[in-house]
């Protein structure tokens, strides 16, 4: 069973400086992360600036762990202390590094390095025998997902580049020969480049073979829980429509109750509060145009008809189809779709 | 022990072969003669308890596929361990049946004789009686090891056992029968885990299943389970730690969003390797969820950001995708957002 167990002590550095060494024994993750806010949140209490969490018995941390550590992070950094990370395992270190969550963090060998990064010294940077972060940006393997099928079997367009050298070909560095994104290709399979979404094809030998994607890009926004800020979406949801293949009056219809729809997920999901967030998806394609909302606030309840018979929706479900679904990590998940006709 | 006369023995023999009494008379007698057990013991036969009362009649039909004997690329004969409490008539008849001109069976009373000889020589296929005393430590030693996860794997519950039940993490079998259960039955089922096990070593080197209740001491469980199959397979320490991070993630996600931490949900864990790659699939008994918006995001969002947002809206979690995605050369969800296969490659 996992669990976090801390042991606080005083440490002082030569020139005087205080500060608090918690040794963690256990681990971070879903399972601990209450008990672990609990002290930390308690440390917070009794006006504690810096901390030195040694990790030298962290069994492992998984990525909720990892969020609620960059939330101390901020909370100490805040109160102009801070907190310093010493004697990190490999494999915690591995995770910080994944998430790119070590640039953040101040990760020195141990307790006296601490102390003197608290003091202004300069701290030497910690060793630890872990994967060097890698400068390029690795290209995303094709997931499968439901509304997102594999390039048809003949992409309009294709370009052949120049195989590999023969031996020790993976993990090979290519750049995207549409934007010029360097990736970092693992092993032989199918790839999709992460920033413009071409499918690179690399084969055994390593011979490359590239296939622009013919799929409208997404556009992808977070919105604050404004209803004035709904309205802001008008432009971007009607250009999308008509990159689609609506009409310039149906387009302009579509945007509007899309905004409408926004202003209702601000107001009743999320009750007009600033602070929480929504996020929208918008995907012309195909002839079609599909709006995503997500959001993390109450999740709403709708009749055994949907939300087209609700009065918060009946508006928007009289222009697309929409389709609600609970949000696993809490909240509602609404689907707008039209068809051009 | 079960106790039947020797005239119902023959009355079913004769019933199950379609023949006459006369016949199945005649069967008996040869059944006993092979096994080498006496007929004269008044007129009362002792059956073991270890299996369930057997059907004689030959099985009537070719069971579907190619034929054990005529799979090609193999000379030795293939060989079948049979795990039982104790060596009687009824698993001598059992032996006999699933001996053939390219199988041979050997019987062993309890677990320590099977471990013991497999120190030196691997058997094709074992059928292990679920009732002996260690067969689930059994189990879970032929699946967990890269060197004998592949012997196909037959096992015989006792009746009344409820193969839904599941209290804790269990390594599973590749076939199972519960008894009562007509001998035939068993074959066909052990021809055909020999084939399919002998066809995947083309392809696989290491199959192992578990399925575990929704519990954090299962899934802690889990992922030392997995630590150590993943640690045999000859993949970098580096990259064999950040498959089982991302493992962490698949079951601890599959756990609180899938099945939500209700204990009586299963996870289940297919974990497989070949000469390039692992896989390893997890699916949960929940409803699933949008995972093209996840994986979008998971692709183009800052996990800072995101940690940061969330933290701000007093929530935990939502960089487990991210992670995932980082650590792996593939990740795949199931159109219903249920089930999730992470490949990592060997080099």
């Amino acid at each position: 069973m996992a669990a976090i167990e801390f042991r606080l002590k005083n440490i002082k550095s030569a020139e005087g400086l205080t500060a608090t060494l918690a040794e963690l024994i256990g681990s971070i993750d879903a399972t601990t992360v209450e008990s672990f806010a609990s002290v930390m949140d308690k440390l917070l209490e009794k006006g504690v600036r810096h901390l030195v969490l040694d990790c030298a018995g962290v069994k492992y941390i998984n990525s909720t762990g990892l969020g609620i550590l960059l939330k101390y992070v901020d909370a100490f950094n805040e109160r102009d202390g801070g907190i310093v990370f010493s004697q990190v395992p490999q494999k915690v270190m591995l995770v910080m590094e994944m998430l790119g969550f070590n640039a953040l963090f101040t990760i020195v060998s141990d307790e006296a390095v601490a102390l003197q990064h608290f003091s202004g010294a300069e701290t030497p940077p910690v060793s630890v025998q872990v994967p060097a972060p890698e400068d390029e940006p690795a290209a995303a393997p094709v997931a499968a997902a439901p509304a997102t099928p594999a390039p048809v079997a003949r992409p309009p367009e294709a370009a052949a580049v120049p195989a590999a050298p023969p031996a020790g070909i993976f993990p090979l560095t290519v750049a995207c020969p549409r934007c010029q994104l360097g990736l970092k290709l693992s092993g032989p399979g199918r790839f999709k480049c992460p920033k413009c979404t071409s499918i690179a094809i690399a084969e055994e030998d390593g011979e490359m073979k590239f296939f622009a994607s013919r799929r409208a890009k997404p556009i992808e926004v977070s919105l604050p829980a404004v209803p004035e800020l709904a309205s802001g979406v008008t432009s971007l949801v009607d250009g999308a429509a008509r990159q689609a293949g609506f009409a310039e009056e149906e387009a302009g219809k579509l945007a509007s109750a899309v905004a409408e729809a926004c202003r209702s997920v601000a107001e009743h999901a999320c009750g007009n509060d600033p602070n929480s967030v929504f996020h929208m998806l918008i995907v012309p394609n195909g002839k079609q145009l599909t709006v995503k909302i997500s959001d993390f606030g109450t999740p709403l309840e709708f009749s055994p008809q949907g939300p087209s018979s609700d009065a918060r929706f009946g508006p928007v479900s009289a222009v697309l189809d929409v389709e609600h679904a609970q949000n696993p990590a809490g909240g509602n998940l609404f689907t707008l779709t039209k068809s051009v006709e | 022990m079960r106790v039947v006369t020797l005239k119902e023995l023959v009355r079913r023999a004769a019933a199950t072969s379609r023949t006459s009494e006369e016949e199945g008379q005649k069967l008996v007698t040869t059944l006993f003669d092979l096994a080498g057990k006496e007929l004269d013991q008044g007129n009362r036969v002792e059956i073991g308890n270890g299996l369930a009362p057997l059907s004689l009649r030959r099985p009537s039909k070719v069971a579907a596929g190619t034929p054990i004997d005529k799979l090609a690329d193999r000379d030795e004969p293939f060989a079948i361990s049979l795990v039982v409490p104790k060596k009687d008539f009824f698993t001598s008849v059992l032996a006999d049946r699933l001996t053939g001109p390219r199988s041979k069976a050997q019987i062993y009373e309890g677990v320590e004789n099977l471990m013991t000889e497999m120190a030196t020589r691997k058997p094709d296929l074992v059928v292990l009686d679920s009732s002996l005393s260690g067969s689930h430590d059994l189990i879970r030693a032929l699946k967990r090891g890269r060197e004998t996860s592949m012997i196909a794997l037959v096992v015989i519950n006792p009746e009344d056992t409820d193969t839904n039940r599941l209290d804790n993490l269990r390594v599973v079998e590749d076939g199972a029968l519960t008894e009562p259960f007509e001998l035939n039955e068993l074959v066909e089922l052990a021809e055909g885990e020999i084939r399919r096990s002998h066809e995947e070593r083309a392809f696989f080197q290491h199959e192992t299943r578990f399925q575990m209740a929704t519990r954090d001491d299962c899934i802690e469980e889990a992922n030392d389970l997995a630590a150590q199959l993943v640690e045999q397979s000859g993949i970098s320490e580096e990259r064999g730690a950040a498959l089982t991070v991302a493992f962490r993630e698949a079951v601890d996600n599959s756990a609180r969003h899938g099945n939500k931490s209700q204990e009586s949900r299963m996870i289940d864990v297919v974990y497989l390797l070949d000469k390039d790659k692992i896989t390893i699939t997890v699916t949960d008994e929940g409803d699933g969820f949008d995972t093209e918006m996840y994986l979008r995001r998971g692709v183009h969002g800052n996990a800072v950001a995101v940690a940061r947002e969330r933290n701000e809206a007093g929530r935990t979690g939502g960089l487990g995708i991210m992670l995932m995605l980082k650590c792996l050369d593939n990740l795949e969800y199931n159109y219903a957002g249920n089930q999730v296969k992470l490949t990592k490659y060997i080099k």
